[in-house]
């Protein structure tokens, strides 16, 4: 896994655009300082944890519970796989048999995506990834300055225009969510994890194609109290932090492809469009 | 049980596209085909 060094510094953390959804708490904008410390330049891919997989027979939650969450239009199983639509979110479907290695449900496969983002794996499941590797999960505060890429006060990694030369520079949601996707940034669902250009850090990919888990605990009030050095969230809570969004963020959702929103799920939880990335010692 | 979703008027009511936790799907009945989708039936401006 290559890796891009992040130098000590400080910036201004939060929504300095505006674009924030209230509820998520990404205000009030406040001054942070980091360490010194290295994150993996992309996202952990389907190669890297099988590597872990197969070193030490690891199973992941969703294939010990025997389910997951799957985006409808990657459903790939039976019908009777499907254990649950949640009203409020029907494009998400409880699905038996969908781990990792099936992503959409038992009848899909990641034979052709060993360079995408390994899915599928809940909070839980990275932090055992991470004791493998040696490593651990970003605080919010590390994966925010790190997807900065040295722009302080960006909506993006590249600034703020969402296009670059009229050309997409990350994997969200082109047309009419949650039903159609014109494919103009390329995916429906997962990119490579180096599809798209890095930030000035080097970093690939922190907004769009798959939320990110973080180390800290979600609380939206954080921020008001949160110290100026090394911020590592709350010491108690019932949902971890997910960043970045992912290839389901769309305008007339959620609109949390930027480098300052935050969203969170139950540390058990596991998603098609959820995975993650380690940092270390610089 | 088997109407097409309306995105806008999904997106009036839903604001989030994020999947929900884990225990959500053991509580939410799987009422329809999987290759139909569904107008929510409740929901708030809340993300």
């Amino acid at each position: 896994m290559d890796q891009a060094v992040i130098p000590a510094g400080s910036f201004v953390m939060g929504d300095a655009s505006g674009d924030g959804n209230p509820g998520d708490g990404e205000t009030p904008l406040h001054p942070v300082r980091v360490a010194a410390f290295s994150i993996d330049a992309h996202s952990v891919t389907n190669a890297d944890f099988a590597a872990f997989v197969d070193e030490t027979g690891y199973r992941t939650e969703s294939e010990v519970f025997g389910y997951s969450a799957v985006f409808h239009l990657a459903f790939a199983g039976d019908d009777a796989d499907v254990l649950g639509r949640p009203p409020q979110t029907p494009w998400w479907l409880g699905v038996g048999g969908a781990d990792w290695r099936h992503p959409g449900g038992r009848h899909s496969s990641i034979d052709d995506l060993s360079d995408h983002p390994v899915v599928q794996v809940s909070w839980n499941d990275a932090q055992a990834y991470c004791a493998w590797a040696g490593r651990r999960l970003p605080t919010e505060a590390e994966w925010e300055y790190a997807s900065r890429g040295g722009l302080d006060g960006a909506r993006y990694p590249w600034g703020d225009d969402l296009l670059v030369d009229d050309a997409w520079n990350c994997n969200i949601w082109q047309g009419v969510f949650p039903t159609s996707n014109d494919l103009a940034d390329g995916y429906l669902t997962t990119a490579p994890a180096r599809h798209y250009a890095p930030n000035g850090y080097g970093v690939f990919q922190t907004v769009g194609n798959i939320w990110e888990w973080c180390q800290d605990w979600y609380d939206p009030q954080y921020y008001r109290h949160s110290p100026e050095f090394a911020p590592a969230g709350p010491e108690h809570g019932q949902q971890r932090v997910l960043r970045g969004g992912s290839f389901l963020c769309h305008d007339s959702y959620c609109n949390r492809y930027r480098n300052s929103a935050r969203s969170q799920n139950t540390p058990d939880s596991a998603m098609s469009n959820a995975g993650f990335r380690t940092v270390g010692a610089p | 049980m088997s109407s097409m979703i309306e995105p806008d008027e999904a997106a009036a009511v839903v604001k989030d596209c994020c999947a929900p936790g884990r225990a959500a799907f053991l509580t939410a009945a799987p009422d329809r085909s999987p290759a139909d989708t569904a107008t929510p039936a409740t929901g708030d401006d809340e993300c």
